[in-house]
């Protein structure tokens, strides 16, 4: 069984184009996706936001003792970087996206953006607040003048009151799914192994299987060898994936993890392998056409389990929660965001177990249609 | 011209192909016309909105009033009391932001000092901008009870400040969002077409019989370069026809309103010229059809992702960006950049324009030359 076992691998490896699609290419799409979504990775992180302070309609030019001025200039806010600036300096910065914004004080307070954007947003929400707490004031001072000392001293008293949760996990960016779903997909490649390796052991698809049945080598050794050594290969690719992702694009980190990680892609390459084993089995259906059948099959997994667009696979578990539990991709990644993102024993276990089972089941279902395979003609 | 018509019947042969690119992209243009609709710009200043969850564990006056208080700003949800069920949410984006009102929330945290947990990104955006909000709920709150004879009439004037707002003003240039999001893909499509299509026809003029046969006719070598190369051309606009048209009808309106749309048209046929060059140099080199299939994925793929076409080019890092200036997906990713989000053409755009335009063109002219001189080389080795 060994011999034949290796004599698949060998076969395997020499197949170029199977290599390439199986091994270099998820390489290329690592590198690519390092080069570009790399550069997402982060890109919701706070930066500081620049802004141009513009004193309007005053005797005097000195943005000092204005008011306004003095409420910006001395927030606790370590992202915003105010600059003191004549109109027409202030307007050429804008103009030359140096600045995001510009406040206007004065008589007539306000504030002048280029663009509609989350940092603009934020810049509004300061003369929001600067604005409320005037009225507020002023409206103390009218309706309970008793009461204003007290209001006055509990704005002095302005404070931050929020505290952001920490997790497990290290990264909450979504931009990684796209690295786990890649990671996915190599595993799901494993599928054209399962599928080659197994016409090449059919008399009725190939005359290498036609021969293995003209000998003395018994059936369940000729589906067993093809089974593992799809699995190995296929195993290998993803370890060699993983170890340039980690290691060499650092695009993620498994320090501490990899066993866990390394679990988790021995059971989704075997639900693959035993997946292109099942599709192999089918019918007497030309080698392209299984072929063609793995691409579509592995394409619509990598698409459901967030590979292209993400927001997929969520809309999927929102309205039929049982693709994700079947689709090897979504069981993929989400046992990767159990272990790397979210720490949740509950759902890797779920996902690998889900893995395994349904791995073990379609190769049962293989080995059943293969088993007693006997041919009158070929 | 026998060469010229042997490339309009191989091009005949494979119109699925053809025709499946374009469905693909028509799907992908349609997608993100439809994801970018709510990012149109609307004229006028508004502020971002963004989802927020919210897990209320006390049910009181002050909890009811902060989320109505958040109403005024962002979309807010009311969130099952579970942290997975939070940090999946907040992970997918289905919320960016999500907030946990604690029991006794208006002694322990509105008069006391305790804060008041957050779930998000850390360190992100949207962690500053929604903590402002909410910090600013709280210090209004803490005055507005100081102020006041009630918590009721408290609570009513702070939701009173939630309508105050500032006077901004917003002054910015034009953007076509639909006619970006819709162009910027335009690349894909010619490289993915084009090298399949195309790469897959020379490929087969590169086979030896073929070749013998066309040498022992009375065709000069010179005369069938030009008819091979007048066919690749002659499909070339077809595509850049049947593409800009596709374009065109997915975001019609914005495009017919575009100042620049002629220059947009200009720009695409710039880049067919590239990828029909680029198409060429994989049809000669390439000896198999596994071997057109792979180059024409690393090159549609490799050019699209480095180039900016994928990811907008501001989004890419300084290495990525100069290694992308060799490819011509990046000068016309530049360009429909300018053409999409500039009204009027400065002199300086305008040269930008040109000079993009240009590189585009130089790029075609240097793998043709290169797929020419292999050409001959090969056939000297015969």
């Amino acid at each position: 069984m060994f011999l034949i076992m290796k004599r698949q691998i060998l076969v395997n490896i020499r197949e170029k184009a199977n290599i390439f699609w199986t091994m270099f290419f998820p390489l290329i799409l690592a590198t690519l996706f390092h080069f570009t979504l790399g550069g997402l990775l982060g890109q919701n992180e706070m930066g500081e936001i620049s802004a141009a302070f513009v004193l309007e309609d005053t005797a005097s030019s000195a943005v000092e003792g204005d008011a306004f001025f003095e409420y910006l200039d001395h927030l606790d806010q370590e992202w915003l970087k105010l600059t003191p600036m004549s109109d027409e300096e202030a307007r050429a910065a804008l103009k030359e996206d140096e600045i995001l914004g510009i406040f206007y004080g004065g008589r007539e307070r306000r504030l002048v953006i280029g663009e509609n954007s989350i940092h603009t947003s934020m810049l509004s929400q300061l003369l929001d607040i600067y604005e409320k707490n005037e009225t507020l004031l002023n409206r103390i001072a009218q309706e309970h003048p008793e009461k204003l000392p007290g209001a006055a001293a509990e704005l002095a008293g302005y404070r931050a009151s929020t505290e952001t949760v920490s997790f497990g996990g290290r990264s909450m960016d979504n931009v990684q799914n796209y690295f786990f779903a890649l990671i996915a997909m190599t595993c799901l490649y494993g599928s054209f192994m399962g599928m080659y390796n197994t016409v090449g052991v059919q008399a009725n698809t190939s005359a290498l299987g036609a021969r293995l049945a003209a000998g003395c080598v018994k059936r369940y050794e000729s589906i067993t060898a093809s089974l593992l050594s799809a699995w190995i290969i296929s195993f290998a690719e993803v370890a060699v994936l993983l170890f340039y992702m980690d290691v060499v694009l650092g695009d993620i980190d498994l320090a501490g993890q990899i066993g866990r990680i390394l679990v988790i892609c021995a059971a989704a390459t075997l639900y693959s392998s035993a997946l292109g084993m099942v599709i192999g089995t089918v019918g007497s259906l030309s080698e392209k056409l299984k072929n063609g059948l793995v691409v579509a099959v592995s394409m619509t997994c990598s698409f459901a389990a967030d590979l292209m667009i993400s927001g997929v696979k969520g809309a999927i578990e929102k309205y039929v929660p049982l693709i994700n539990r079947i689709n090897p991709g979504a069981l993929t990644t989400d046992a990767f965001y159990s272990v790397l993102v979210y720490e949740d024993a509950e759902r890797y276990f779920r996902s690998l177990g889900l893995l395994a089972a349904l791995g073990l089941l379609l190769l049962g279902i293989a080995v059943l249609s293969m088993r007693r395979m006997r041919y009158e003609s070929i | 011209m026998k060469v010229y018509k042997g490339y309009l019947i191989a091009l005949k042969r494979n119109l699925s192909t053809f025709v499946l690119y374009c469905s693909i992209f028509l799907a992908v243009a349609v997608g993100m016309v439809r994801l970018t609709s709510g990012e149109s710009n609307p004229g006028s200043y508004q502020q971002t909105r963004l989802s927020i969850g919210v897990v209320d564990r006390d049910n009181s006056l002050w909890s009811k009033t902060l989320v109505e208080y958040l109403e005024a700003y962002h979309k807010v949800s009311s969130m099952e009391d579970h942290m997975d069920t939070l940090a999946e949410a907040v992970y997918s984006t289905e919320i960016l932001y999500a907030v946990i009102i604690p029991e006794d929330f208006l002694g322990t945290y509105i008069l006391g000092e305790q804060p008041v947990q957050t779930l998000t990104e850390s360190g992100s955006q949207w962690e500053y901008y929604v903590n402002g909000r909410i910090d600013s709920f709280v210090n209004t709150a803490r005055v507005c009870l100081a102020g006041t004879e009630s918590p009721e009439e408290a609570a009513r004037q702070v939701l009173e400040t939630a309508q105050i707002q500032g006077n901004v003003v917003l002054e910015s240039s034009r953007e076509d969002l639909a006619v970006y999001n819709v162009f910027r893909f335009m690349p894909y499509l010619y490289f993915s077409i084009l090298c399949f299509v195309m790469g897959m026809i020379q490929k087969e003029y590169q086979n030896i019989d073929i070749r013998r046969r066309l040498l022992a006719s009375s065709l000069t070598l010179k005369s069938q370069s030009i008819q091979s190369l007048l066919a690749f051309f002659t499909i070339g606009v077809f595509c850049w026809v049947l593409c800009e048209c596709i374009g065109i009808v997915t975001c019609a309106g914005q495009f017919w309103a575009s100042p620049n749309k002629w220059l947009i048209v200009l720009n695409g046929f710039t880049i067919m010229c590239g990828a029909l060059a680029a198409s060429y140099f994989v049809g000669s080199l390439a000896k198999t059809a596994a071997a057109v299939n792979g180059m024409a994925n690393v090159f549609s793929l490799g050019f699209c992702f480095l180039g900016g076409v994928f990811v907008p080019l501001e989004l890419l890092t300084g290495a990525v960006r100069k290694i992308g200036q060799f490819f011509p997906t990046y000068w016309y990713a530049q360009n429909i950049s300018i053409l999409s989000f500039n009204s009027t053409l400065t002199d300086s755009l305008q040269r930008k324009l040109i000079q993009g335009m240009v590189i585009q063109i130089l790029f075609a002219f240097a793998c043709i030359a290169v797929a020419l001189a292999v050409g001959k080389a090969r056939r000297q080795e015969e």
